[in-house]
Protein backbone atom coordinates (compact mmCIF):
# COMPACT_ATOMS: atom_id res chain seq x y z
CA UNK A 1 0.00 0.00 0.00
CA UNK A 2 1.39 3.48 -1.05
CA UNK A 3 -0.96 5.84 0.23
CA UNK A 4 -4.06 5.48 2.68
CA UNK A 5 -7.10 4.38 0.41
CA UNK A 6 -9.96 6.00 2.08
CA UNK A 7 -12.48 4.72 -0.23
CA UNK A 8 -11.53 1.37 0.58
CA UNK A 9 -11.59 2.45 4.25
CA UNK A 10 -15.47 3.73 3.88
CA UNK A 11 -16.66 0.60 2.17
CA UNK A 12 -15.27 -1.21 4.54
CA UNK A 13 -16.82 0.75 7.29
CA UNK A 14 -19.86 0.44 5.58
CA UNK A 15 -20.32 -2.79 4.86
CA UNK A 16 -19.52 -3.56 8.57
CA UNK A 17 -22.32 -1.79 9.46
CA UNK A 18 -24.42 -4.75 7.80
CA UNK A 19 -22.40 -6.78 9.97
CA UNK A 20 -24.97 -7.54 13.07
CA UNK A 21 -27.83 -9.39 10.99
CA UNK A 22 -30.52 -7.67 12.37
CA UNK A 23 -31.67 -6.55 8.68
CA UNK A 24 -31.37 -10.18 7.61
CA UNK A 25 -34.12 -10.94 11.09
CA UNK A 26 -36.15 -8.55 9.62
CA UNK A 27 -36.33 -9.47 6.35
CA UNK A 28 -36.33 -13.59 7.16
CA UNK A 29 -39.16 -12.76 9.36
CA UNK A 30 -40.94 -10.65 6.96
CA UNK A 31 -40.66 -13.23 3.85
CA UNK A 32 -41.52 -15.94 6.28
CA UNK A 33 -44.80 -14.30 7.13
CA UNK A 34 -45.96 -13.36 3.79
CA UNK A 35 -44.48 -17.75 2.64
CA UNK A 36 -46.16 -18.91 5.40
CA UNK A 37 -49.56 -16.93 4.97
CA UNK A 38 -49.77 -17.63 1.26
CA UNK A 39 -49.58 -21.21 2.48
CA UNK A 40 -51.95 -21.40 5.18
CA UNK A 41 -54.48 -18.81 4.46
CA UNK A 42 -54.52 -18.16 0.75
CA UNK A 43 -57.06 -16.00 0.87
CA UNK A 44 -55.30 -13.54 2.94
CA UNK A 45 -52.48 -13.21 1.12
CA UNK A 46 -53.35 -9.31 0.34
CA UNK A 47 -53.30 -9.04 4.52
CA UNK A 48 -50.13 -10.67 5.05
CA UNK A 49 -48.18 -7.49 3.53
CA UNK A 50 -49.02 -5.87 7.07
CA UNK A 51 -46.51 -7.98 8.30
CA UNK A 52 -43.20 -6.30 7.69
CA UNK A 53 -44.07 -3.19 9.07
CA UNK A 54 -45.21 -4.90 12.17
CA UNK A 55 -42.07 -6.74 12.51
CA UNK A 56 -39.99 -3.53 11.29
CA UNK A 57 -41.55 -1.77 14.24
CA UNK A 58 -41.51 -4.94 16.97
CA UNK A 59 -37.33 -4.94 16.11
CA UNK A 60 -36.81 -1.52 16.36
CA UNK A 61 -36.62 -1.56 20.48
CA UNK A 62 -34.05 -4.87 20.10
CA UNK A 63 -31.97 -2.58 17.38
CA UNK A 64 -32.21 0.09 20.34
CA UNK A 65 -31.51 -1.67 23.38
CA UNK A 66 -28.93 -4.92 22.19
CA UNK A 67 -27.50 -3.09 19.39
CA UNK A 68 -26.82 0.35 19.87
CA UNK A 69 -25.16 0.41 23.01
CA UNK A 70 -22.58 -2.12 21.11
CA UNK A 71 -22.50 -0.40 17.87
CA UNK A 72 -23.21 3.13 18.79
CA UNK A 73 -24.24 6.46 16.00
CA UNK A 74 -22.44 6.80 13.00
CA UNK A 75 -23.97 9.34 10.41
CA UNK A 76 -22.21 8.40 7.10
CA UNK A 77 -20.68 11.23 4.43
CA UNK A 78 -23.26 12.86 1.66
CA UNK A 79 -22.21 11.19 -1.17
CA UNK A 80 -22.86 7.96 1.02
CA UNK A 81 -26.27 9.21 2.24
CA UNK A 82 -27.09 9.83 -1.57
CA UNK A 83 -25.80 6.52 -2.69
CA UNK A 84 -28.40 5.15 0.17
CA UNK A 85 -31.49 7.19 -1.74
CA UNK A 86 -30.25 6.24 -5.37
CA UNK A 87 -30.27 2.37 -4.11
CA UNK A 88 -33.33 2.52 -2.63
CA UNK A 89 -35.02 4.18 -5.53
CA UNK A 90 -33.40 2.08 -8.28
CA UNK A 91 -34.69 -1.47 -5.60
CA UNK A 92 -38.22 0.36 -5.76
CA UNK A 93 -37.89 0.61 -9.60
CA UNK A 94 -36.54 -2.62 -9.95
CA UNK A 95 -38.93 -4.26 -7.60
CA UNK A 96 -42.07 -2.80 -9.38
CA UNK A 97 -40.94 -3.03 -13.26
CA UNK A 98 -40.73 -6.63 -12.48
CA UNK A 99 -44.13 -6.60 -10.64
CA UNK A 100 -45.53 -4.55 -13.63
CA UNK A 101 -44.42 -6.86 -15.97
CA UNK A 102 -45.88 -9.53 -14.24
CA UNK A 103 -49.26 -8.10 -14.05
CA UNK A 104 -49.34 -7.47 -17.39
CA UNK A 105 -48.82 -10.93 -18.40
CA UNK A 106 -51.27 -12.29 -15.89
CA UNK A 107 -53.99 -9.40 -17.38
CA UNK A 108 -52.77 -9.92 -20.82
CA UNK A 109 -53.32 -14.32 -20.35
CA UNK A 110 -56.61 -13.58 -18.68
CA UNK A 111 -57.61 -11.17 -21.18
CA UNK A 112 -56.82 -12.81 -24.42
CA UNK A 113 -58.31 -16.49 -22.86
CA UNK A 114 -54.55 -17.54 -23.72
CA UNK A 115 -51.96 -18.72 -21.55
CA UNK A 116 -48.86 -20.11 -22.54
CA UNK A 117 -47.95 -24.05 -21.13
CA UNK A 118 -44.88 -22.45 -20.05
CA UNK A 119 -46.43 -19.28 -18.27
CA UNK A 120 -48.67 -21.02 -16.17
CA UNK A 121 -45.65 -24.04 -15.14
CA UNK A 122 -43.24 -20.93 -13.72
CA UNK A 123 -46.11 -18.93 -12.25
CA UNK A 124 -45.63 -20.52 -8.93
CA UNK A 125 -41.83 -19.30 -9.02
CA UNK A 126 -43.24 -15.32 -9.81
CA UNK A 127 -43.02 -14.15 -6.29
CA UNK A 128 -39.68 -15.65 -5.32
CA UNK A 129 -38.28 -14.15 -8.67
CA UNK A 130 -39.57 -10.46 -7.39
CA UNK A 131 -37.33 -10.95 -4.45
CA UNK A 132 -34.85 -12.79 -6.21
CA UNK A 133 -34.02 -9.48 -8.71
CA UNK A 134 -34.12 -6.86 -6.28
CA UNK A 135 -31.92 -8.88 -4.02
CA UNK A 136 -29.19 -9.59 -6.77
CA UNK A 137 -29.47 -5.69 -6.60
CA UNK A 138 -28.68 -5.22 -3.31
CA UNK A 139 -25.73 -7.90 -3.39
CA UNK A 140 -23.95 -5.93 -6.03
CA UNK A 141 -24.46 -2.46 -5.03
CA UNK A 142 -23.13 -3.60 -1.12
CA UNK A 143 -21.03 -6.05 -2.13
CA UNK A 144 -22.45 -8.42 0.79
CA UNK A 145 -21.63 -11.68 -0.34
CA UNK A 146 -24.55 -13.59 1.94
CA UNK A 147 -27.09 -11.70 -0.16
CA UNK A 148 -26.02 -13.98 -2.87
CA UNK A 149 -26.63 -16.92 -1.00
CA UNK A 150 -30.10 -15.85 -0.36
CA UNK A 151 -31.03 -15.51 -3.58
CA UNK A 152 -29.26 -19.06 -4.62
CA UNK A 153 -31.72 -19.95 -1.73
CA UNK A 154 -34.34 -18.30 -3.27
CA UNK A 155 -33.74 -19.38 -6.75
CA UNK A 156 -33.56 -22.65 -5.49
CA UNK A 157 -36.62 -22.63 -3.77
CA UNK A 158 -38.46 -21.67 -6.86
CA UNK A 159 -37.09 -24.37 -8.78
CA UNK A 160 -38.09 -27.24 -6.93
CA UNK A 161 -41.74 -25.19 -6.11
CA UNK A 162 -41.98 -25.28 -10.28
CA UNK A 163 -40.45 -29.14 -10.35
CA UNK A 164 -43.17 -30.05 -7.80
CA UNK A 165 -46.28 -27.32 -8.45
CA UNK A 166 -46.22 -26.12 -5.30
CA UNK A 167 -47.74 -23.06 -3.87
CA UNK A 168 -46.03 -19.60 -4.80
CA UNK A 169 -46.08 -19.44 -0.67
CA UNK A 170 -43.63 -22.21 -0.76
CA UNK A 171 -40.32 -20.77 -2.17
CA UNK A 172 -40.83 -16.93 -0.05
CA UNK A 173 -41.22 -19.46 3.32
CA UNK A 174 -37.99 -21.72 2.68
CA UNK A 175 -35.87 -18.74 1.37
CA UNK A 176 -36.84 -16.35 4.06
CA UNK A 177 -35.73 -19.37 6.54
CA UNK A 178 -33.17 -19.52 5.32
CA UNK A 179 -32.63 -15.07 5.10
CA UNK A 180 -33.66 -15.73 8.73
CA UNK A 181 -30.99 -18.24 10.26
CA UNK A 182 -28.50 -16.53 8.27
CA UNK A 183 -29.54 -13.18 10.21
CA UNK A 184 -29.71 -14.95 13.65
CA UNK A 185 -26.28 -16.93 13.25
CA UNK A 186 -24.88 -13.05 12.72
CA UNK A 187 -26.51 -11.52 14.93
CA UNK A 188 -25.26 -14.20 17.59
CA UNK A 189 -21.81 -14.09 16.21
CA UNK A 190 -21.48 -10.74 16.99
CA UNK A 191 -23.06 -10.13 20.59
CA UNK A 192 -20.61 -12.51 21.84
CA UNK A 193 -18.13 -10.89 20.19
CA UNK A 194 -19.03 -7.01 20.42
CA UNK A 195 -19.24 -6.28 24.46
CA UNK A 196 -21.44 -3.16 25.26
CA UNK A 197 -19.71 -0.19 25.45
CA UNK A 198 -22.28 2.12 26.78
CA UNK B 1 12.82 16.65 2.83
CA UNK B 2 8.64 16.25 3.35
CA UNK B 3 7.87 16.92 6.90
CA UNK B 4 4.76 14.50 8.44
CA UNK B 5 2.34 16.04 10.95
CA UNK B 6 3.40 13.97 13.61
CA UNK B 7 0.12 14.39 15.51
CA UNK B 8 -1.34 12.20 12.95
CA UNK B 9 1.27 9.96 12.60
CA UNK B 10 0.78 8.78 15.85
CA UNK B 11 -0.21 5.50 14.96
CA UNK B 12 -3.59 5.57 17.43
CA UNK B 13 -4.42 9.31 16.00
CA UNK B 14 -3.80 8.20 12.88
CA UNK B 15 -6.32 5.33 13.07
CA UNK B 16 -8.82 8.15 15.04
CA UNK B 17 -8.45 10.56 11.98
CA UNK B 18 -9.00 7.65 9.33
CA UNK B 19 -11.77 6.44 11.10
CA UNK B 20 -13.62 10.02 11.00
CA UNK B 21 -12.62 10.71 7.74
CA UNK B 22 -14.82 8.33 6.41
CA UNK B 23 -18.05 9.56 7.94
CA UNK B 24 -19.71 12.81 8.57
CA UNK B 25 -19.94 11.84 12.36
CA UNK B 26 -19.88 9.65 15.12
CA UNK B 27 -20.15 8.72 18.63
CA UNK B 28 -17.72 7.30 21.02
CA UNK B 29 -19.50 3.83 21.00
CA UNK B 30 -18.71 3.86 17.36
CA UNK B 31 -15.25 4.85 17.24
CA UNK B 32 -14.17 2.78 20.10
CA UNK B 33 -16.20 -0.30 18.27
CA UNK B 34 -13.89 0.26 15.35
CA UNK B 35 -11.14 1.18 16.63
CA UNK B 36 -11.36 -1.45 19.39
CA UNK B 37 -9.58 1.54 21.56
CA UNK B 38 -10.36 1.40 25.51
CA UNK B 39 -12.64 4.36 26.72
CA UNK B 40 -9.05 5.99 28.18
CA UNK B 41 -7.32 5.34 25.04
CA UNK B 42 -9.73 6.75 22.92
CA UNK B 43 -10.56 10.23 25.23
CA UNK B 44 -6.90 11.04 25.69
CA UNK B 45 -6.24 10.73 22.05
CA UNK B 46 -9.41 12.58 21.41
CA UNK B 47 -8.53 15.56 23.57
CA UNK B 48 -5.27 15.72 21.77
CA UNK B 49 -7.16 16.28 18.06
CA UNK B 50 -9.81 18.15 19.85
CA UNK B 51 -6.97 20.79 21.24
CA UNK B 52 -4.94 20.89 18.16
CA UNK B 53 -8.56 21.58 15.84
CA UNK B 54 -8.73 18.88 14.29
CA UNK B 55 -11.84 17.41 15.76
CA UNK B 56 -15.13 18.95 17.23
CA UNK B 57 -16.59 17.14 20.21
CA UNK B 58 -19.73 17.49 21.10
CA UNK B 59 -22.02 16.59 24.26
CA UNK B 60 -25.71 15.72 24.29
CA UNK B 61 -27.87 14.16 26.10
CA UNK B 62 -30.32 11.84 23.74
CA UNK B 63 -33.17 9.66 24.92
CA UNK B 64 -31.93 10.96 28.59
CA UNK B 65 -28.25 8.98 27.91
CA UNK B 66 -25.35 11.06 27.34
CA UNK B 67 -23.69 10.91 23.80
CA UNK B 68 -20.32 12.42 22.87
CA UNK B 69 -20.15 13.08 18.99
CA UNK B 70 -16.84 13.73 17.01
CA UNK B 71 -16.66 14.93 13.88
CA UNK B 72 -13.57 15.89 11.95
CA UNK B 73 -13.13 19.78 11.53
CA UNK B 74 -12.40 21.35 7.67
CA UNK B 75 -9.20 22.08 9.24
CA UNK B 76 -8.60 18.52 10.76
CA UNK B 77 -10.04 17.20 7.26
CA UNK B 78 -7.70 19.37 5.18
CA UNK B 79 -4.71 18.14 7.89
CA UNK B 80 -5.91 14.64 6.96
CA UNK B 81 -5.41 15.09 3.14
CA UNK B 82 -2.29 16.67 3.31
CA UNK B 83 -0.80 14.07 5.47
CA UNK B 84 -1.91 11.23 3.32
CA UNK B 85 -0.75 13.54 0.09
CA UNK B 86 2.87 13.44 2.28
CA UNK B 87 2.43 9.59 2.90
CA UNK B 88 2.34 9.01 -0.87
CA UNK B 89 5.07 10.90 -1.73
CA UNK B 90 7.35 9.87 0.31
CA UNK B 91 6.68 6.16 -0.83
CA UNK B 92 5.83 7.12 -4.58
CA UNK B 93 8.24 10.06 -5.31
CA UNK B 94 7.11 13.48 -5.97
CA UNK B 95 4.13 13.51 -7.88
CA UNK B 96 3.59 15.29 -11.24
Amino acid sequence: MTSIDVKQLEATAYRGSFSDGLVDVFVGLGLLWIGASWILLPSLVPLSVVGPPVIAVALFPVRQRVLEPRVGYVRWTAPRRHWERRQLVGLFAAGATAFGLAAFLASYAVASGETLPEARTFAPAIPAALIAIPAVAVAVATGLGRVWVYVLILVAAAGVTVAYDLEPGWPLAVGGLGVLLGGLWLLARFLRSTPRRA
Amino acid sequence: MTDLDRLIHEPARLRLMSTLYVVEEADFVNVSARTGFSAGNLSSHMAKLEEAGYVEVKKEFVDKRPRTTYRLTDFGRRAFEAYRATVAELLNGPQP
